[in-house]
């Protein structure tokens, strides 16, 4: 939650950096892998709807809806006047459904339109979906359906009403749930329903909860669907909370849309609390990118069809472009937004700008297979902003379908995209490897060649440093120099010289290995192979790199020397750093020559990277077992013994850590609030 | 042990003492005394007083004339008229026909219950006398019940109609103090759907319809020159969010062939302007403009009753508003523009610099950087880049203003400017600067950053009327004081111009205005003002100056004038915005627009923009690009890297000087929309601009304009 906390601070702080001055054209922006990018302005504002005049000249009153016909005519269900409206396109009223037929309108929430011009109205505050002609003659009454199904449902207020031409079906919302409704307004089941995966505390609770739990665990589990649309046969829909909250639902009700956090969590700094996006309302653009708005932000985001986000725009506020309350949002066939603020109520009306068609542009050519068509959009769009990533993975998708998988990788590297960076690297090296095959069988004879020369001669060079360690150079600085080969050859050896020699160790050679750690760190993102290393070196932190290495280690140390203290070791402090320090010989020496080797690697291989990278953890790891055994002549069982002792006196001194860093904290908040009491005295 | 005790006791309370009393001589503030720096406040025209009383007879009388202009006051009714004898038409203080003849509004707080109260001349007990004045009547007002009162000055002079509320004639009591007047709010009031519309100064200036069917909208308030800071958060998000502010406080009404333009003279800094539509109160549309005596902020208590509380001190000085009358073919903004800009002339309140800018380039240099090892400075263009930047640039005529941005060590966006560069550009000292080229150093006088050398909030930072230091919560930044802002730039000004080679690109000093309630060195809103432009003053003295964004205060040391707003901030009731400011300093300073060509969403559209409103193009650079910048504090700019950008800048410098060289650096003297989407500009040499922002060709008055492009019809073309 702190780490939350200070990725969304970074992110408020950004946007207030670039307030300072204006210098580019907005301040919309995209999250793209959790950075935030500005990019150029990308709706701009037309004009503003704020009411029509009728029988009395009355501006909208918490208007609830907007939909646009495919003449282009505006809907809107003026939820606070009880009306629906129909007006052209610069606001001129052109028909309004108050009353009819001795009835009347009571707070109607939604209005969709067919093909045919059948006006579908939610009537919620007289419980009934609606049916008027296009001149407002009333078709249909639909109250509630009967179905012994839709018991649970005790009050039926549908506030959101869509009809499938497909299927002649029409889907509405009423108390947060989908509903699926035949021509004849028979309930014909819930729609979209989140499929439940097998979890044993669900299964627990259902065995032994009390119902009040059993009732949550339902609530949990239901899907809150908050608006609808329909698009090209699609129903598209939005949900309530963080995960999976856009779904597009096709005939037979399946979601097909990336599962995905989408939208904002918004974190309120002053009270410290974090809410979860809340979508008021979905629309779809022509070229079939999903529009949706947060109501909780005011902010309306773009997704294409994989789930990207295109970008984000809108805010708060009052002036053109920002929003005090949006409540519906929806596109006419020409690509204009039409975002209705209840609010202030008033109908914006946006039309995308260059950039924003050119990204719509180079979406829809992509998808229509125009590669050639698509990368040259997407190159322009790179240039207008380079920092907007989306665009160099997209350059790179195409790049991998026209097989120039060098440039793939490159542009799937700026765009820092890990997963299609590994595919064109698999598919670079498998191309490079095919055509030189040659190479690569003599340069694998060729290592095969100089392991052999290595296995031999450090035999050689082993037995004979061996021998001046037991015979010349006993506690000598170049010998201890020298134990560094010996613990990658024979580490009982090694721990045993520095045993023998414990009154006479420099600790300063030894600390080499430690202080070799944080370069070898840097090398290791600097030098690997981005698509296993999986980050930059401006993306990593030096200390958290090298402590995750070296605190475990100088933990052990400590606590064991503790432990063995009392349990009759021999082994002193100084002798005990040492033995830790050359430990870590092996990680140090190793970690470059897999670095290196990563490059050979590809996505496929990552396994292997893994694997290695533990096996050298694991290295480190016996070789301190091996070097509490050896220093303190301790058996077989009773290193085992040692070990499981200190590992528990790890956990506590951990939680020793924990507790004394929570206490420190909350001292140092109190003396900071105390000087900052201070500093507002004058 | 009792000993042992009382020692520990007598050491810790002594520690606290000394940390203490420490803790405040090292924090000290300055102190502020404001004599120096009063000069720099403008003193508008003040009235010869006449000191008869007049008769309270029921009709107009005359009592003032002046060239074209002729002011009648009725005694009995409290009616002010004033007549344009040019044209014949009467301009009134009342809706005819209404109750609506308050001149003036005045809002109260009672300080025992902490209630606003609102009381004028015509409801209540209100007791108006009215005396003679040279060419104009002074009202003395006063409110018995609340026993409040100060005089009112209307005035002839130069055929310019004065208002006036002297600060020392205000007086109150001991429960009811003035929070705001509103002057004349009624005056020139037109009904909805007439021939006319209402010039807000907002941003550029933008225009109100009266034949617009909006229904029922709230009004629009607006501080003069700045908001409040009272949260630096919301200060730096209003910018973000668009939300611009006034930067010339002059508003106009338009009526038929006769329109005002009204400017707010005296203690514009302490003012606000109002823009009501009709239909919201009465079925009038009005704008008028009020003076701000004290701030008021609105207390909720846990019950959710809400109170108010005013900060007590009196924030401002004389209040005047100036009224010139216009007729015929000047009857609309450009001719308000014209006026305001006379104004300005004979107040000698903008520069006079016919200097030729063909181009106005920023070079991002640096920004701060998280690391693996720490934060350090990025550098993204050396002084060595820069040369060759500039050597890439056409040859021109013209000069190029081109600014260093993030040149300094701590990089862009970080503050305070302390004025030490960063090594890793170069030696700024041994930097050849080309001919045709004028070098300007970034530098921000407002904000600091808490924890950064050069300012502590403690010492520096403003207070609230509850004198508690003002820090943002999103970002650990405070505003500096103005007197302790302008001691420090003292002290950097000679390290800072490298003797006279370099100018300053000054931000935040013309457009920042706030008050600070420190006990040791309070200020208000004008004394702020008054320091800020003695800081521009300096920073000009022996160097070109260029000013971002300025208010009006502070035009007339500008030698550049910068990041002007292109729009308006877009309010929903308002209309199309024009370019009122541009108008107001074209011909007197060149300026740039606030979007720079490259980071714009259409360059076709900024293009136009720049040949629309007589603007310098304007562009941003560096010289590795904005990948670079990624995860720094520059990274809002996305599109900056000059190999990329090197073409269209070139080609752009030779389009505009090309159209320069027609304009010949005259004033932008008209501007009008002659189709959709298409804008005439007039200047002074008889050219004329035509800007089709259509993406098909237009003819318009005989000359067709290609689709996103403009034609340029010549002097006796």
């Amino acid at each position: 939650m702190k780490k939350l906390f200070r990725i969304l601070a970074l992110v408020l702080a950004l946007m207030v950096v670039f307030s300072i001055t204006c210098f580019a054209d907005g301040s919309d922006y995209v999250i793209y892998e959790e950075q935030k990018a500005v990019l150029p302005k990308v709706y701009e504002y037309v004009t503003t709807i704020t009411g029509v005049s009728s029988q009395m000249n009355r501006s909208f009153a918490a208007p609830n809806d907007v939909f646009i016909d495919k003449n282009g005519f505006i809907f809107i269900a003026d939820s606070g006047n009880d009306r629906i409206l129909k007006l052209d396109s610069t606001g001129k009223l052109l028909l309004e459904i108050s009353s009819f037929e001795d009835d009347y309108l009571i707070n109607p929430t939604s209005v969709y339109v067919d093909e045919s011009g059948r006006i579908f109205v939610t009537d919620t505050g007289n419980y009934r979906i609606l049916v008027f002609d296009r001149n407002g003659k009333c078709l249909e009454k639909n109250g509630k359906p009967e179905s012994d199904l839709l018991s649970g449902l005790t009050i039926y207020m549908p506030d959101r009403v869509v009809y499938s031409e497909k299927t002649k079906y029409s889907y509405c919302i009423a108390g947060k749930q989908l509903l699926l409704m035949d021509p004849d307004n028979v309930f014909q089941g819930y729609c979209g329903a989140e499929p439940v995966d097998f979890s044993l505390k669900n299964f627990f609770i259902r065995r032994f909860g009390t119902q009040e739990q059993i009732d949550t665990l339902s609530q949990n589990e239901s899907v809150a669907y908050t608006n609808i649309c329909m698009f090209d046969g699609d129903l598209y829909s939005v949900t309530l909370g963080k995960e999976n909250n856009i779904k597009v639902l096709n005939g037979i009700g399946v979601n097909t849309y990336p599962a995905g956090n989408y939208g904002e969590v918004i974190v309120n700094l002053e009270e410290k609390t974090v809410a979860d996006p809340e979508f008021c309302d979905v629309a779809v653009e022509p070229s079939g990118n999903i529009l949706v708005a947060q109501a909780n932000n005011n902010r309306i985001y773009a997704y294409d069809s994989d789930g990207n986000m295109l970008f984000s725009f809108g805010g708060t506020g009052k002036t053109a472009g920002q929003f005090s309350k949006i409540s519906s949002i929806a596109i006419s066939a020409d690509g204009s937004l039409y975002v209705l603020d209840s609010a202030l109520n008033h109908l914006q009306v946006l039309r995308p700008t260059y950039f924003t068609e050119q990204v719509y542009a180079g979406d829809t050519a992509y998808d229509n297979g125009e590669y050639e068509k698509s990368l040259g959009i997407w190159e322009n769009i790179s240039t207008l902003c380079p920092g907007y990533l989306l665009a160099h993975e997209k350059i790179g998708n195409i790049m991998l379908k026209q097989k120039d998988y060098s440039a793939a990788a490159e542009s799937y590297k700026t765009a820092k995209a890990n997963g299609g960076y590994a595919e064109a690297y698999d598919k670079l090296r498998t191309a490079w490897m095919r055509d030189n095959i040659y190479i690569v069988v003599i340069a694998i004879i060729i290592l095969l060649a100089l392991l052999y020369i290595c296995v031999v001669g450090y035999r050689r060079v082993y037995k004979k440093i061996e021998h001046s360690l037991y015979f010349e150079e006993q506690g000598s600085i170049k010998a201890f120099f020298r134990l560094y080969f010996v613990q990658l050859c024979h580490p009982i050896v090694c721990y045993d010289r520095i045993k023998a020699n414990r009154n006479r160790i420099p600790l300063w050679v030894c600390f080499i290995a430690p202080a070799l750690v944080p370069f070898v760190c840097i090398f290791r993102i600097a030098a690997g192979n981005y698509a296993i290393v999986g980050q930059t070196v401006s993306d990593a932190s030096l200390v958290y790199e090298s402590a995750i290495i070296l605190l475990p280690v100088f933990l052990w140390v400590f606590i064991s020397y503790l432990v063995t203290s009392l349990m009759s070791g021999e082994a002193t402090l100084k002798e005990t750093i040492a033995a830790g320090c050359y430990s870590l010989v092996p990680w140090v020496v190793f970690t470059p020559i897999i670095t290196l080797a990563s490059h050979v690697a590809g996505s496929a291989d990552h396994v292997f990277f893994v694997l290695a990278e533990g096996l050298l953890i694991a290295l480190v790891i016996i070789n301190l077992l091996i070097a509490m055994g050896t220093m303190n002549d301790y058996t077989f069982g009773k290193t085992l013994l040692v070990t499981v002792v200190s590992l528990f006196g790890m956990v506590i001194v951990c939680f020793a850590v924990l507790l004394f860093s929570s206490l420190t904290v909350q001292a140092i908040n109190q003396i900071s609030s105390f000087v900052h009491e201070l500093n507002t005295l004058e | 042990m009792k000993k042992e005790k009382r020692i520990i006791i007598a050491v810790a309370l002594l520690f606290i003492v000394a940390f203490t009393v420490g803790n405040n001589l090292l924090n000290r503030p300055l102190s502020y005394d404001p004599e120096p720096t009063k000069g720099y406040q403008t003193v508008f025209a003040r009235p010869v007083s006449g000191g008869e009383m007049l008769e309270t007879a029921d009709l107009m009388q005359t009592v003032g004339t002046s060239e074209n202009l002729k002011l009648s006051y009725n005694p009995s009714l409290q009616e002010i008229e004033l007549q344009n004898t040019a044209s014949g038409y009467i301009w009134k203080s009342f809706c005819e026909g209404t109750t609506l003849k308050q001149l003036f509004n005045v809002t109260l707080i009672n300080t025992e219950s902490d209630n606003t109260l609102a009381v004028n001349n015509v409801e209540g007990d209100c007791i108006v006398e009215a005396y003679t004045l040279e060419n104009g009547v002074s009202l003395k007002v006063f409110f018995p019940s609340q026993s409040i009162g100060f005089t009112f000055n209307i005035w002839l002079e130069s055929g310019r109609m004065w208002a006036l509320i002297p600060i020392d004639s205000l007086v109150e009591s001991d429960i009811f103090s003035v929070l705001s007047i509103d002057m004349l709010p009624y005056f020139g009031a037109a009904p909805a759907g007439e021939d006319g519309y209402i010039m807000f100064p907002d941003g550029s200036g933008a225009l109100y319809d009266f034949t617009q069917k909006t229904v029922a909208t709230s009004p629009v308030t607006v501080d003069v020159y700045s908001d409040r800071v009272t949260d630096v958060d919301e200060l730096l998000d209003a910018q973000s969010t668009g939300v611009h502010s006034v930067r010339i406080p002059a508003y106009g009404i338009r009526r038929g062939r006769d329109a005002v333009i009204a400017y707010i003279a005296d203690s514009a800094a302490s003012s606000a302007v109002t823009l009501e539509p009709a239909g919201y109160v009465c079925n009038f549309n009005r704008i008028y403009g009020s003076g701000i005596y004290r701030k008021v902020t609105e207390v909720v208590s846990e019950a959710g009753i809400s109170s108010y509380q005013s900060d007590g001190r009196i924030g401002t000085g004389d209040f005047s508003i100036c009224y010139q009358f216009l007729n015929n073919e000047k009857a609309n903004y450009s001719g308000m523009a014209s006026a305001v800009r006379g104004l300005l002339q004979e107040y000698k309140l903008l520069p006079e610099n016919d200097s030729d800018v063909g181009l106005k380039l920023d070079v991002v240099m640096g920004a701060e950087e998280e690391t693996m090892v720490g934060s350090t400075y990025r550098t993204v263009t050396t002084l060595s880049q820069l040369e060759d930047i500039l050597s890439k640039l056409p040859e021109t005529d013209s000069k190029i203003a081109t600014v260093l941005v993030g040149w300094q060590e701590h990089g862009y966006g970080l503050y305070p400017d302390t004025g030490r560069a960063a090594s890793s550009i170069g030696n700024l000292s041994k930097f050849k600067v080309g001919n045709g080229v004028e070098l300007y150093l970034d530098y921000h006088a407002v904000l600091a950053d808490k924890g950064r050398k050069g300012a502590t909030l403690r010492r520096d930072g403003i207070r609230n009327s509850k004198r508690v230091t003002i820090l943002g919560d999103i970002r650990e930044t405070f505003v500096i004081n103005a007197n302790t802002q302008l001691s420090m730039f003292e002290k950097i000004l000679p390290d800072l111009n490298f003797s006279g080679k370099y100018g300053l690109s000054v931000s935040g000093a013309g457009s920042i205005l706030y008050d600070d309630y420190n006990k040791h060195c309070g200020m208000t809103r004008q004394q702020t003002a008054n320091s800020l432009s003695a800081l521009l003053d300096k920073a000009g003295k022996d160097a070109p100056l260029m000013v971002n964004e300025p208010n009006d205060y502070a035009l007339k040391y500008a030698d550049f004038v910068s990041n002007l707003y292109q729009n308006s901030s877009g309010y929903h009731i308002l209309g199309e915005s024009v370019p009122f400011y541009q108008m107001v300093i074209s011909g007197t300073v060149p300026y740039s627009l606030d979007i720079a060509g490259n980071l714009s969403s259409d360059f076709r559209i900024t293009r136009l923009r720049w040949a629309e409103y007589g603007a310098v193009p304007y562009f941003v650079v560096s010289a590795d690009g904005s990948a670079a910048l990624s995860e720094t504090a520059a990274d809002i700019f996305f599109a900056i890297d000059f190999e990329e950008q090197s073409e269209q800048i070139s080609k752009t410098v030779t389009e505009f000087e090309a159209l320069h060289k027609k304009l010949q650096n005259s004033t932008l003297c008209s501007h009008s929309k002659v189709a959709d989407n298409v804008y005439r500009s007039d200047f002074e040499n008889g050219a004329s601009v035509y800007v089709n922002y259509n993406d098909q060709e237009v003819t318009v008055q005989g000359i067709t304009v290609p689709a996103m492009d403009y034609v340029v019809q010549e002097v006796g073309a």
